[in-house]
């Protein structure tokens, strides 16, 4: 593997010309497509008079690529080209590969083509740190500068903020974007040290920090993001959601991404593995909604283990260790009841609590509401009735957690 | 069987509505159609509501004066839904309201569950076109987008791309339905216009070639996943989507 040092000497096809616009997007979409953030909710602005774009507070897909993941934002960096070495990126300097930089102005008018033409609902704009994270951060700025000055561009704006660049970069980045935000990329100090040695975790929680400081007059989460590797090192799920539910707590951010470390380098202190941890990264998404929207707390979801299972999901894992707590009654139940039961999500739960008031729950009235009771059956009663007969080979399957009376895994 | 046509416009419905609750008019051995999917030649017994501007506006009133603002509001939705036949649904619990004004709310009645159903999923398939519509621009810089929704959403979305671009020229057709929405210059029109066609191409655009090849690059290939996209964007609608297209 080539050093530094002789990647200095040998020279790099940077794609500049205008002609180069087909390559250029090429690359720089490849080098964002490893970010998981897309959404595009979340924004407030209306329409400029004089321009167009505003955004839809619940936010649009505008297509799915073939991953199966949403399209909603133009993502793109602005250069791939880097000087840090994070040994998990493919835009770490060390690496032999096609580099290329948009212009602020390239940036901007690509993301107004698009958005006229009902691509996207905006830009998330990151990129590698290319000279210093200042110059980086204002070049970045500019092109956001254009859309909302030049252009009077009032579509949704993410901007991935630059570790180290100054407090009024990222102050003014903030005011400009209608979310921001900055990759913790690992769960612990010392992961950082062996993965991204140019990197610390105060480095990263800085801007966070400072954009939380800005916010702090309103109660709400900031607007801003951040996303952990999973499965690039030996932390634990828990350590991971700890992580998440701090984060939450102190609202720093409104959406923690996990990322299935997908290997892109060769590197001894990288994992050798076969498949990318797609369950595991899912598994740690239900564990973040279950702090979000279903009243869990962290020691319940990892009461066990510090790691979530993998066969089933948490809340169905949590159910299964207290069925003390069961059977929930469901026309008297109150919300946080209903959705501990598996199978009843926030959706479900609320439907339920709709429908009782105006006519009487059976099993009929639920399925016509749509509400599936394939899992949920074991859990509930109505009016004091089982739904259906527990046989006592089943009973004793629940009581020993038979996953094969759960064969699928919705949450 | 009888199956009674009518025109497809919110006033024909308006009228076959009044057919049907004020006037009380049988609903016995009959089918509702709307003729903008099948012609009434087609049936081997039919009849034709005229549609009758006077009694659709007072119909409209009777209806705004009776029944709950909620579910008044929803009449024009449910007009919109126009490929579930909620017709006989709702005249149903039209005819019920008075002696028992909380029906509608009531998800006992199969009717409620139909018109509750339908409407959750005439906002889903608008917004799923807030998302996939997607413009051509034409030579001189108008917008042009042509589509076939589940449901005639196109009275209740073009309000979002006025919004959006208020300084656009803007052209939508639904081409199922023949329902055309003009923009410029700040005037807005909704027409049914049975033949209109404009031809595109990748050539016509060449910002459809850049959108191609950024939507194939950012997929990660490690995950891909041709099922989810195919239940999130079905088979059907991906002749209207430039990303999809089959370049021969
Ligand atoms: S700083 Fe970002 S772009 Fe640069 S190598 Fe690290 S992860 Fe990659």
């Amino acid at each position: 593997m080539n050093s530094p040092q002789v990647l200095e000497k040998r020279k790099i096809y940077f794609y500049t010309k205008t002609k180069d616009i087909f390559q250029r997007l090429s690359i720089l979409s490849v080098s964002a497509r490893y970010d998981n953030s897309c959404s595009s909710s979340g924004g407030r602005r209306e329409t400029h008079p004089y321009g167009l774009g505003n955004s839809h507070l619940s936010g649009i897909c505008h297509s799915w690529s073939s991953d199966g993941r949403c399209i909603s934002l133009l993502k793109i960096l602005m250069t791939n080209y880097c000087m840090n070495n994070c040994k998990y990126c493919i835009n770490r300097l060390i690496n032999d590969v096609p580099r290329a930089i948009l212009s602020p102005k390239e940036i901007a008018d690509l993301t107004i083509e698009f958005y006229r033409r009902n691509y996207i609902e905006g830009l998330f704009l990151s990129s590698g740190v290319y000279r210093n994270p200042d110059y980086t951060m204002e070049l970045m700025l500019k092109a956001i500068k254009i859309l909302r000055f030049k252009y009077y561009f009032n579509g949704y704006i993410h901007l991935k903020l630059i570790p180290g660049a100054s407090a009024e970069l990222v102050k003014e980045a903030f005011s400009l974007a209608d979310r921001v935000s900055s990759n913790l990329e690992l769960p612990t100090e010392e992961s950082l040290k062996r993965l991204a040695p140019d990197k610390t975790f105060f480095e990263l929680y800085k801007p966070l920090k400072i954009v939380r400081e800005i916010y702090n007059e309103r109660k709400l989460k900031a607007p801003a993001s951040t996303q952990i590797i999973v499965g690039a090192t030996a932390d634990t799920d828990k350590t991971i959601i700890k992580l998440a539910n701090n984060l939450y707590r102190d609202k720093i951010v409104r959406r923690v991404y996990y990322s299935a470390y997908i290997p892109v380098n060769r590197d001894s202190d990288l994992p050798a593995i076969v498949e990318p941890p797609f369950l595991r990264e899912h598994r740690l998404y239900q564990a973040d909604w279950l702090l979000r929207f279903y009243g869990f707390s962290l020691d319940e979801i990892f009461e066990e283990d510090e790691n979530l299972p993998l066969k089933i999901d948490p809340k169905l894992a949590w159910a299964l260790r207290h069925l003390e707590f069961f059977p929930v009654e469901i026309t008297r139940a109150d919300y946080y009841e209903l959705v501990r039961v598996p199978g009843i999500g926030p959706t479900s739960a609320k439907k339920i609590i709709k429908t009782r008031k105006y006519c009487e729950l059976s099993d009929i009235t639920l399925k016509k509401l749509g509400i599936s009771l394939k899992r949920a059956k074991y859990f509930i009663t109505i009016r004091g009735k089982p739904v259906v007969k527990i046989s006592q080979s089943q009973a004793k399957a629940l009581q020993e957690r038979n996953l094969l009376l759960f064969s699928e895994s919705k949450c | 069987m009888l199956t009674v046509f009518y025109d497809g416009t919110f006033e024909g419905f308006l009228t076959l509505l009044n057919n049907f609750v004020l006037e009380e008019k049988s609903l016995d051995g009959i089918k509702i159609q709307n003729a903008k999917f099948i012609q009434p030649q087609s049936e081997l017994f039919y009849e034709e509501v005229v549609t009758n501007s006077e009694i659709a506006k007072n119909f409209f009133h009777y209806l705004k004066k009776n029944l709950p603002k909620e579910l008044f509001e929803k009449i024009y939705i449910y007009y919109l839904c126009d490929t579930v036949k909620l017709e006989i649904p709702l005249i149903n619990i039209l005819r019920e309201i008075e002696k028992n004004p909380n029906i509608w709310q009531d998800f006992s009645y199969d009717e409620v569950i139909k018109l509750h159903k339908a409407e959750k999923a005439f906002y889903r398939e608008r917004h799923r076109w807030f998302g996939f519509l997607r413009f051509i621009e034409l030579p001189n810089r108008v917008l042009f987008a042509k589509f076939e929704p589940k449901f005639n959403v196109l009275p209740k979305l073009w309000f979002h791309f006025v919004r959006r671009f208020p300084n656009e020229k803007l052209i939508i057709f639904d081409s199922l339905r023949k329902l055309l929405f003009l923009y410029k210059d700040r005037k807005k029109e909704l027409i049914w216009m049975d033949d209109f066609e404009i031809e595109v191409s990748l050539k016509t655009d060449l910002f459809v070639t850049l959108w191609r090849s950024y939507f194939s690059q950012i997929a990660i290939p490690e995950r891909q996943s041709y099922e989810r996209q195919r239940n999130k964007i079905p088979l059907s609608i991906r002749k209207f989507l430039p990303e999809f297209w089959k370049i021969k």
